[in-house]
Formats: structure tokens, sequence, C-alpha cells
């Protein structure tokens, strides 16, 4: 099937290079789109050309360039939230048109035209594309009065939340390892603070998000399932500002300005919470006390440099910084805990402008997550540690030079430490030994081309194929045990030895069939490789969980996705809809074995590992309200999700745990006036999956389980109906500070559902009775099911300012 | 919450499991009763059997349970196969045909009566009315626990081979089940001594002390322990941290670790108390080599997760075929010391 879609894709790619025409006569209009009030990029803005009735989209540092025939144009230039600029260009040589939009609550009413550019869902190619600015998400109800982009994005077709209040993810039936998570380019392993239910991107420092859960362009890879790309915020270039909000479990801070007007901007956002304050008096009052002394608390601090250097160059210098940290000491001294985790990441970016029509970022990029456990019990300590790291340099260009086409290709490499429970210790005087881990090494490296591309008016493509490369290296030794656990041998490389290699090509390819001027079919077809991979313990996705690299063991995981799209706008695209059709089959897929102990750190993590493959499919439908006071969406999924492992109930089929029949979002945003808005989100999902005892056996007479098949039970379905209000206090008075703040109020499952978290069986008793026995001298055990429901109805305020 | 207990490993992700572990005690104190409707399985016949060098081997076999019924008194009878054919087979050449006892039939007095169910992990203060186990070992069991010695015991380095043949265990079977098993009775290493230290908290060192093992570990891979404790005539407990321990940590080495006081099945659990011992205690601690599927056993038994989000169901690795369960070799050794007051 491989072959196949291969060799289909390279006929497309010829037959459409000879269907492009050459450049004569044409001339190239391009620059930059920014927001006038503080010179921030504009992310996908669109320009449109109403004469010959094409466009284009910034990019992701708000450039655009779009070569036409010479002649004389009006062009429209518009975006979400802004007012719509329409200008008259005489493009009689290569021009640069900079443009400075207005957002709509600064324009005169009568001028505003907010939305996007007419019909954009319609026209481009793009399938499962969203997205999602920080206005939505901090309009939206949210959990604990924290804006969240990745629960907003839950509520998105295709898009699984991991459970509830759980920042975690799935994406069309692939596991939470397949989305590929990026903050200004740099990946983001570990996604969420506190076990997940929050996440760790500070609504504040960030500018919007872009989720493609469909046909992934090829200057993505490394995932197989979806793209989560998240831009931080560069400063404003104009005046100086501080913002920041005060919550109920945590504060926020934002100062942002410039350090040379127009030129050059910086911005640092910091954000605490104080769980540890709120948490404390109950620990005191819970199982006697015995876990006060118990202080949990995270933080996350985002910094950005944005420098102009010259109309061609530019530099940005970006960073985040965040740390879960939970530290305990029982009351009486004998036992100490400690363990912090979080990520890091740096990014470098040099955007570099050769000409009107080639564009070329160059990304050097720093990322990590850590996780440590530190305890101490009586004289032996123990610390344990494993790390993620890379280090990736990207180039990326994008050139424009038809009418119509833009090409994006550039190479990618990256280094990669993986670093997993790294032990040392001590017991009294003694060391301990910690031979049995290792840090495992790798190079990886892409080439990607594609192009997006209309052949005629009624048809455009965008193709492209990404070329990939994965080497794992020495240095590296392992132990061989036979089957009494004795060693055998011990094989090693020398370092840089290359231990194991993949490659190959992943072919992308979507296609828009414009049926009329509101509607289209679009049909798209990505091959994806992944190298690196974590596989759950849980249904949480834990710190301690671990990234593992392909290995002679581990085959790089692969997906190929084939969607079908129906896409239309009514009322002068003031609604749009679509519905999306979508199979996935995905290879060397990874889980933990039945009778894996995933917190072993004495073993090698792949040692507990089974393979097998999965695929998923489903219907997919959105409804969307993109304009007026009263904005939002339905969205409904109807999705299957199947694994198939040799080694997991005797190789038959089974329903992944995030298997979801059905999903269904209901989003509405209505502004009451310019001091009220409300909003309200309705979510319902079919339950959870999960794998349940089905029957007990005593072995010195303690209860043990014998497990159904794997997630054989369907827990009860998840509905829950929150509510968002906000309330902007406008300044009276024009004074030289304008001090603008609101106060927002969320209720958090309004009805008070008691929504499943998880289900357990609770035994009671012991067969031998006894005073140590809850039943008492009764001798018996007897068993109840038990659901555990995590929160009730929670009002939460907030109060954000800004000046 | 004992399983999630058995979940922390001291060697482990201690410090992480121990949060949730904390985490899932809150959370199971707001949980409510549901009704789960479980699909009909079929029984299967447990193993639950040891065999110890210088003990006789003892069977015992049971029948896996629904959920929803009750285990009691009343019908442990139902709960034990009866009328199996059990026999054990050394690699050294020697074989007994194993016998079933009930321990109501055996008329023993009280004391020996909890040893035995001591030994047989079953523990009851309720002396009047003591569990009625069922259990296949030697014919002559009764001379074991008066004079020490019976017809057939467990030698060290000496492979063992169980064969079961049962009846029909559930309604509508016809055939008799057969099961197997193979396990080893490892050279007893031992520990090299005992010794007391201050409890380390000085809000409790007036009441506890702490009891350390030294041992010098093979500098081979491969040797796993079991070990239990027994503080002055109790029964033998395991450990909150589980029982069974791989040396690839101390490999080669010689190192004192704390030993963890063996606590009763279903005990609630003190961090500041229960892992120490009472001064005056005399402490007893039965130290065995096993072999590999025993160890697997163990630790696949001690470290079941359950299903909470935070950790995984574990499928436990038994050594039975056709069957549930383990046939465990020790080659133990014990020693004792006496906490000074």
């Amino acid at each position: 099937m491989y072959r196949i879609f291969t060799r289909l894709l390279f006929c497309i790619v010829i037959v459409a290079g000879g269907l492009t025409v050459n450049a004569q006569g044409k001339s190239t209009l391009s620059g930059f789109v920014k927001d006038t009030a503080n010179g921030e990029s504009l992310l996908s803005a669109s320009i449109y050309i109403v004469e010959l009735g094409k466009g284009i989209n910034t990019n992701g540092f708000g450039f655009y360039s779009i070569t036409v025939p010479q002649g004389r144009y009006t062009v429209r230039i518009s975006y979400v939230g802004y007012a719509t600029q329409q200008l008259v260009v005489d493009l009689t040589k290569d021009t640069r048109l900079n443009v400075n939009l207005n957002s709509a609550t600064v324009e005169k009413e009568e001028v505003v035209i907010t939305g996007e550019k007419k019909g954009n869902n319609v026209e481009s190619t793009d399938m499962g594309k969203q997205v999602i600015s920080m206005e939505q998400v901090k309009t939206i109800p949210a959990f604990m009065g924290e804006a969240d982009v990745i629960k907003t994005l839950q509520l998105l077709p295709g898009i699984i939340s991991a459970g509830e209040g759980n920042t975690g993810f799935y994406v069309r039936g692939g596991s939470s390892d397949q989305n590929l998570v990026l903050l200004d380019d740099a990946v983001i392993y570990n996604t969420g603070h506190l076990l997940g239910f929050f996440s760790v991107f500070n609504s504040d420092a960030l500018k919007n998000t872009t989720v493609i859960t469909g046909g992934m362009p090829a200057e993505y890879g490394g995932r197989i399932s979806s793209v989560v790309d998240v831009s931080m915020k560069e400063g404003d270039m104009k005046k100086w500002d501080v913002e920041g909000g005060i919550g109920l479990i945590s504060s926020r801070l934002t100062v942002q300005g410039p350090l040379k007007k127009d030129k050059c901007s910086i911005i640092v956002s910091g954000r605490r919470t104080y769980i540890d304050l709120l948490t404390d008096p109950i620990l005191k009052h819970i199982a006697g006390g015995q876990f006060a002394g118990n202080a949990y608390y995270f933080y996350d601090l985002n910094a950005k440099i944005n420098w102009k250097i010259s109309d061609r160059d530019r530099l940005f210098l970006s960073g985040y910084y965040g740390k879960d940290v939970f530290n305990f000491v029982d009351p009486g001294g004998n036992f100490k805990v400690s363990f912090p985790w979080g990520n890091t990441a740096a990014t470098f970016r040099w955007n570099h402008l050769f000409s009107d029509q080639l564009f070329l970022n160059t990304t050097l990029t720093y990322n990590s997550f850590g996780f440590q456990a530190n305890t101490n019990f009586q004289d032996v300590t123990f610390n344990l540690s494993s790390v993620v790291q890379d280090a990736t340099a990207k180039m990326q260009f994008e050139y424009s030079p038809l009418l119509g086409h833009l090409m994006k290709f550039g190479v990618l490499y990256s280094f990669h430490t993986f670093a997993p429970y790294q032990t040392s210790g001590s017991a009294g005087s003694t060391e301990l030994a910690t031979t049995d881990q290792q840090t495992k090494l790798a190079n990886e490296a892409a080439i990607f081309f594609q192009d997006d591309f209309e052949i005629t008016n009624w048809l455009k493509m965008n193709i492209g194929v990404r070329g990939s490369l994965f080497n794992f290296m020495g240095p590296f030794s392992e132990v061989q045990f036979n089957q009494y656990g004795s060693a055998l041998d011990t094989l090693s490389y020398r370092p840089g030895q290359n231990i194991k290699t993949y490659f190959g090509a992943e072919p992308r390819l979507s296609m828009r069939f414009k049926v009329d001027k509101t509607s289209s079919i679009k049909f798209g077809s990505t091959l994806n490789k992944q190298y690196i991979n974590l596989v759950q313990s849980a249904t949480t996705t834990l710190p301690i969980d671990l990234w593992v690299p392909a290995t002679a063991i581990v085959k790089p995981q692969m997906g190929l996705q084939t969607s079908v799209g129906y896409f239309r706008n009514f009322k002068d695209d003031m609604f749009e809809t679509s519905v999306e059709v979508y199979y996935k089959y995905l290879w060397h897929q990874i889980e933990f074995g039945e009778s894996a102990v995933p917190a072993n750190t004495e073993v090698d993590v792949e040692d507990q590992f089974v393979f097998g493959k999965g695929w998923s499919y489903g219907a997919e439908f959105l409804a969307k309200k993109v304009k007026g006071k009263w904005t939002g969406w339905v969205s409904y999924t109807l999705s299957w999700a199947w694994r198939k492992f040799p080694a997991i109930n005797n190789d038959q089929p089974f329903l992944a745990e995030y298997d979801r029949r059905n999903d269904l979002n209901v989003v509405s945003m209505y502004e009451i006036n310019k001091h009220w808005t409300v909003s309200a989100t309705f979510v319902f999902a079919t339950g959870q999956r999960t794998t349940l005892p089905i029957s007990y056996y005593l072995i010195e007479g303690q209860i043990n389980y014998v497990y159904g098949p794997r997630n054989w039970y369907k827990m009860p379905d998840y509905d829950r109906l929150d509510f968002g209000f906000v309330y902007k206090i406008i300044p009276k008075k024009k004074r030289k500070i304008v001090f603008n703040s609101d106060i927002t109020v969320s209720v958090y499952n309004a009805y008070n559902r008691m929504n499943p978290f998880f289900l357990y069986i609770d035994a009671e008793g012991y067969v031998g009775g006894g005073s140590n026995s809850a039943s008492g001298n009764t001798k018996s055990i007897s068993f109840t099911a038990r659901q555990v429901s995590l929160f009730p109805i929670l009002p939460s305020i907030t109060w954000n300012f800004k000046f | 919450m004992k399983r999630i207990l058995h979940h922390i490993k001291l060697t482990g992700n201690l410090g992480f499991r121990y949060g949730l572990f904390m985490v899932a005690i809150i959370l199971t104190s707001c949980s409510k009763v549901v009704q789960v409707t479980i699909p009909p399985n079929s029984q299967q016949v447990v193993v639950d059997g040891s065999i110890q060098n210088g003990v006789p081997p003892i069977i015992l076999l049971s029948k896996s349970q629904q959920f929803f019924g009750t285990v009691n008194l009343n019908n442990l009878g139902a709960y034990f196969v009866h009328g199996a054919s059990v026999k054990v087979s050394g690699s050294d050449g020697t074989q007994i045909q194993l016998v079933e006892f009930c321990l109501g039939d055996l008329n023993l007095p009280t004391a020996q009566t909890q040893q035995l169910l001591s030994a047989l992990g079953y523990t009851t203060v309720d002396s009047a009315n003591a569990l009625n186990i069922c259990a296949y070992t030697v014919p002559d069991i009764i001379n074991y626990y008066t004079t020490g010695t019976c017809s057939y015991m467990g030698k060290l380095k000496t492979a063992y081979q169980l064969t079961i043949a049962t009846p029909p265990i559930a309604a509508g079977q016809h055939d008799s089940i057969h099961l197997s098993a193979n396990t080893t009775i490892p050279y007893a290493i031992g520990l090299d001594s005992l010794a007391i230290r201050p409890d380390p908290s000085p809000t409790y060192a007036d009441s506890f002390a702490a009891v350390y093992v030294y041992v010098t570990v093979p500098d081979t891979f491969g040797n796993f322990i079991r070990y239990e404790t027994k503080v002055n005539s109790q029964p033998f407990y395991t450990g909150a941290g589980g029982s069974v321990y791989d040396d690839r940590l101390f490999v080669g080495r010689s190192v004192d670790l704390p030993v963890e006081r063996g606590l009763a099945p279903n005990a609630t659990f003190n961090l500041n108390t229960d892992l120490y011992f009472n001064k005056g205690d005399t402490v007893t601690v039965m130290w065995s080599n096993i072999d590999v599927n025993t160890y697997n056993f163990f630790y696949t038994l001690e470290n079941d997760g359950g299903n909470s989000p935070f950790s995984s169901p574990v499928k436990i690795i038994g050594n039975v075929n056709n069957g549930l369960g383990c046939f465990a070799g020790y080659g133990t050794k014990y020693y004792t010391i006496i906490v000074p007051k």
C-alpha cells in the first residue's frame, strides 16, 4: 500500500508540474501584516485580491508573498477580530506592502468588517485544521478560572479529552504521544501540570494556536496523528504594557514593551500556583494528619526578545521554563520525598527575506523534559531521574514564484538524548549500583518539500514529501539474560557506532475540488513516521512515563491517514460547516505487556513493550458561527479506535481506552454589550474504556484479580455544562495610563454531575477475619464496584488587568 | 488500598508512587457504589503451593471466584478443590503422592493450627473457630508439626515438578483438569547478619527501632530474594514495599538495608510507626532465595496497580500450566534478633 501511494504521488507531481505556467509579466506583492497597537505579527491573516478572486495567508511570522500578473488590484487584508482593510495597489513591479490592522474593538463601528478571508475554509486545501485565538480561549468557561488552550482544543471535532479535567488529548484514534506539540518550534514533551489538570501554556504569553488533525503538511513530521503549533507573543513594539490576573489557584503577570521602539521588544510572563497553601489545611485533617507536610505547586516562566534588524532580517529569542514541585516530609521525619519535574525550551529564530518571493526561517531549538524522584527512607537514599532532550536545527524556505503557488522546503536535524531512570543512591555508607539503565543517543534528520498550488479554478492541491532518517547510536551496552534471569553476555557499542538506522519517505497529499463559491470537497492522504515514542503506564500521562527512541527492538511507528470532507459556508460566510470522514491505519504500535510493571526501574522499559497494529475511523461534523455578537460552534464526532496485539487479548482486536463512539461539544459565546460577554460549553462523550477484573482468587489469603479482556468495560457516559461570564471594567476618563480590567467568573460542571473518573472493585474484609479486618470477625470478603468522581460544581473567579 | 500500597517499591519510583497513593486515598474517599455487569467467565483452578528446604510441600487447590458473592467460613468447602490427585517429584529422583487434609480433620492443638495457618498465609485471631483450610501435603504432616521431620521435605539446589489432576470444578464440566508446574529450591545464600539501629525520628526513637540486614550479594545477576518478618509469636508477614527483590541494584556488593516490618493483611498503615519494631520485640526474618519464576509471580502479584488512572492492571505471571497461581520453591534461612528495651 505504501509503495502504491508513493508512486501515485510521484505521478501527480509530474502532471501538476506540466500544468503550471511560467512567470513572465508578473510582479510580486509581499510584506508583513501586524497589529497596529503593539506591532505583533498576525499569523494566518488573509490577503485577498478581489479582481482575481485569489489570495494567500500570512505565514507564522506574519509574512506573505503573492505573485500575480501586473495590473491594478483591490487588495483586501483581513484577520479574525480585526477591522478589514481594503487597498488599491498599482502592481507594475515587485511591491512591498506592510499592513497594520486595527483590533475591531478600537475601530469605529461603521467600518468594522471582521472575519476571515471570504470562504477560507472552503478555498484552502487544509483538512482538519483550526486556528484558535487566545481571545477565544479566554472567553470560553475555564476550569478553576485557568484559561487553557489545550482544553479549548478538546472541544474541536476529532480531538478527545484524556479524562475529567485533563489536558491530555487523543486525535482520531491515535495515542497521546502521536501529537506533536510545539511552542515556538520547540517540542514540548509533557504538556500537563498537576498530573495533567492544567496545561503548561500560560494564556497570557501566547498569541495563537494552530491544530492540524487531518492532512499534516510535509513541513511537520516526527508524529503521526496531529500537530499543535503554539506561538508565543512577540512583545509590544510600541509601548510598555503590564498584564496579569489573580485567580483562585494561581496568579499571572506579564510585562512587555519596546527595548527600542519599533526595533526591539521583550516580553516576560510568569505564573505561579498556590495550591500548596490551599491544600495544607485539608491534608492536616485526613488520615490522621500523616499527609500533612506536603507541598505542591507549579510555576511557568515565558520570555521572548524580538529584534527587527532590518526590513529583511529579524531575530527572535524565546524561552520557556516550567516546573511542578512536590515535597513531602512525614511528620516523624523518617520518610522524605521530593520530586520536581518540568519542561525547558529555548528557541532562536532568524527570519531572512532573500527576495520578495523567497523567505527563510532558520531555527535553533533546545528542549528538555526531566523528572526526578528523590527519596529518603531511614538511611537509604534513592535518587531517580529521567530526562529527554533535543537539540534541533531547522531551515525552512518559503517560495512563491507564481500565482497560486506557495512552496515550502527545508531541512531539519535533531540530536536526541534519552536518559531514562538514572539512579543513584546509598544504603548507609554503600553506594548502590546503577548499571542497568543507560543513556540512549539518536540522530534524526529530515528533508521536506511541499507546494500548495491551484491547477484550475476548481482544483487546488497541496503535495509534499518528507524524507526522514533516524539513527540510534552508541555508546551503549546491554546485558543479555537467559530465561532464568541469569546474565549471559554483554553487547557493547562504541561512541557514534550505528546500532540501528531507519529511513523512509513520507508522502503527503491534499486536494480541494471546488463545487461552487460556497462549497468544496476535499481529499487528503498522509503517511507519517514517528521515531520516538511514549508508552503510557496509565490512563493519565504521568511525568514518570518514559519517552524512548526507535531501537533494534522498538520499530518506528507509522500511520497512513486518508480523509474526505465536504465544506460549505452559508450566509456570506457567517456560518461554516464541514463533514469529514477518515480512516487511519497504524503500524508498529506500542503498549505495555499485560504483565508489565511500568514502575519497574530495574529493567529497560522497552523490554516490557509489546507491539501490534491499530486502525481507527470516524466522521466529524462541525458547524461554526464566526461572525456577529454571537459566535460558537457545534462539533460532533462518531469514531472507532481499534488495536490488535499478538501479546494482548490473545491477538483479538480490542477498543483503545480512548475509543469514544460519540463526542459532542457545543460552544457558545455572546457579547451582550461592551461590558458583558457570556459563554457556555456543553460536552457529551461516550464513556471511557477500562479494564476491570472479572474474577478473583486467593494466594496466601490475599485477594488477587483476574482481569477481563483489555478495555472490555465502558464506563458511564460523560456530560458537563459550563458557564462563563466576563465583565469588562472600562475606565471612564482618559488618562495617561489606561487601566483596563475584567472580572471573569466560570462555573464548571453547572448541574453538578458526578462524572466517572475511574471505577474500581472494592474488597471488604479478609477471609481470616481478625481485629485488623474492616469487617471485624466475620471472616468474609465481599465486593462492590465503586465510581470515583473528581469535580462537583466548581465556581471560580479571576480578576484580570492590563495597563 | 493494600493493592496501591503494594505498588510502592523501595527501589522503584517510590516517591512519585507515594504521591499517587496519597492522591488515590483522597479520591477513593469520595466514591460511590455503582452497578457493574461482569460477563460470565469460567472458573479456573488456582494453585497456591510451596516447597521449602526442610519443609514438606503444601499445595492449596482452589477455584477462582466470581465477584459479588461472598467467601466466608461457611462456604470455604466450596472454595477449595477436593478429590484431586497431586504429585510432587524432584530432580533427585524422589517423588510423593500428596494427600488432602482439611484443618478441621487434623485435630491439632490450637498453637499448631495457628502455625499451619500462618505457614499457608491465612491468619485468624479467632482461635476458637479457626478457618477450615484444605490442603494437599505429605501423609504424615502431623509428624512434621510434632517432631519437625516427615517423609518428604524440600532440599536445596533441587528442581521439583508438581502434577495435578482435579475432578471437574464446575457444573457442566465432565473431564478432569490436568495442571503442572515446575520450581526450584535454589541454594540458600542467606544474609550476613541483623543489626538494630535507632529509629531515625527523635519523636519515635524512645519506642521504636529499625532492624537492618547486612548482606553480601553475589557478583552475578539472577539472584532473587523473598523475605518476610515475624514479631514475637505473630505470623510471618510481608512488608508494605512487597516481599520480593531482584539483586540487580546490589550485585557484587555488601550492603546494609532496613528491614520493613511485615503488616497483617488489611492492616492500616502508618508511616511513622508501622515500618519499625517496638523495643523489646523478638524479630525473626525469613530470608529465602527463589527462582525467577517465583520472583515474577510475586513481583507481578504485589505490583498490580488495579485500574486507577495512575496505574495499570497487571496480569499475574504464574508458573502453573492450565491454571492460576504458583508453585514456589524457597531456599530459606531464618534469623532472629531482639530489639533491646
